[in-house]
């Protein structure tokens, strides 16, 4: 029988190395083009498509390479998966939509409280680790409400861990769908609707041949792409507005900008610190007073809903 | 195959898993109850509280996170439950 090249057998597992470090370098050869090319005029919609279209093909044939009709490899990728390229699979599914577009923004609205979601979701990965990790492996199970059954017997158990999963995952899966609408049709200038539908068949794509074996090495993929889009722009900022190109350690000058603006304009009469006897918002917030939307009641269960969620979610690999 | 028995397992995993378990539960919350005491102090110009919540307590649980699986790794060889590689 032939040697079919297929995506997690034998051979790539011992080129991946190589195989993503050609891959890192192609993207920035990408890029590098679309910065050329945008440089000589061509329209920023040409290069919109050409930036999303590129990146969904390479996830695309990576998700049909990785095809199978395996049961182990469709739930668990085999279990193959080094874990090295798993972590960076499991990075790629929390720096999506959710991350990009809805904390970012969360975080500008709210300020400190919207931290909540930050240390909620952090926190809850570290409880995953030490309270799942390692028994669910181990254990052998495809699925978390499997597990449940075994563990805790019958059926009841696997029910109510349906249940929950839907719930959660209906509301993660809302969220990160209405994110992807908002991008395509920015990015793409297309309806929102179509961009949807485009956004759909585009994950389609990527998955449903290959299951989680698909997912986790478009993930991988995904990974190299987001991480620098995640890093760069504040990178850049940090180093044009403070001559230092490591954000984590200008971040406490911007917020003490931040904090000074706010008085100046706090002086001028323009923001108010406070809600009106209805509870409405008067005007703006200041950015790092704690509990100014959520009460601390309210923001520690936040962070404590946010942990159980992770909890849920991470060991889906969603 | 295991070396150990069970119950020794068992009983440094639930150990280790309730010391991380603490940290955890001050990290993440304990913490942020001073978090308007903590912000009087500032570093870097960052006021601690509002630092503790951005970075400080998420280095922290990363740096958990390797001691962890460090820690469970090494008791998992030698009570002879680690997978085979």
């Amino acid at each position: 029988m032939a040697k079919e090249y297929t995506v997690g057998g034998s051979s790539f597992l011992d080129n991946l190395g190589k195989i993503y470090a050609i891959y890192t370098g192609g993207f920035f050869g990408f890029v590098i083009l679309l910065a050329v090319l945008e440089q000589m005029g061509v329209p920023n919609k040409f290069i919109g498509y050409g930036f999303v279209f590129l990146t969904l093909a390479v996830y695309a044939v990576i998700g049909i390479l990785s095809r199978t009709s395996e049961v182990g490899e469709y739930y668990v990728a085999g279990r193959t998966v080094p874990s090295f390229y798993n972590g960076m699979a499991t990075g790629a599914d929390w720096m999506s939509g959710a991350s990009f577009v809805g904390m970012a923004g969360t975080l500008f609205l709210l300020g400190y409280d919207g931290l909540a979601f930050v240390l909620g979701w952090t926190g809850g990965y570290v409880l995953v680790a030490i309270l799942i990790a390692p028994f669910l492996r181990k254990f052998g199970a495809y699925t978390v409400p499997d597990f449940f059954s075994e563990r805790f017997g019958g059926n009841f158990a696997r029910m109510l861990a349906v249940i929950v999963l839907i719930c959660c995952s209906f509301t993660y899966v809302t969220a990160q769908i209405f994110a992807t609408g908002i991008i395509a049709s920015r990015f793409l200038d297309m309806d929102f609707t179509v961009a949807v539908y485009v956004g759909l068949l585009g994950i389609l794509l990527c998955s449903m041949l290959g299951g989680m074996k698909a997912v986790t090495w478009t993930q991988v993929a995904q990974y190299i792409v987001l991480i620098v889009a995640y890093l760069m722009p504040v990178v850049i900022l940090s180093a044009k507005k403070y001559g230092i190109p490591i954000p984590q350690l200008t971040y406490g000058q911007a917020i003490q900008e931040i904090t000074n603006l706010e008085n100046q304009m706090a002086a001028k009469g323009l923001i108010a610190t406070s809600k009106d006897a209805a509870g409405n918002l008067v005007a703006a917030k200041p950015h790092i007073k704690p509990f100014t939307t959520y009460d601390p009641l309210n923001y520690f269960a936040l962070i404590l809903c946010l942990m159980v969620d992770a909890l849920l979610h991470h060991p889906l690999g969603a | 195959m295991q070396n150990g028995t069970p119950d020794r397992y068992w009983s440094r995993t639930s150990a280790l898993m309730w010391t991380m378990f603490a940290l955890w539960v001050f990290f993440s919350f304990v913490v942020h109850f001073f978090v308007n005491q903590l912000n009087s102090i500032v570093i870097l110009g960052f006021p601690l509280g509002f630092y503790m919540a951005a970075q400080g307590s998420l280095i922290v649980f990363v740096v958990m996170l390797f001691l962890f699986a460090k820690r469970q790794d090494a008791i998992d060889r030698e009570e002879g439950v680690a997978e085979d590689r």
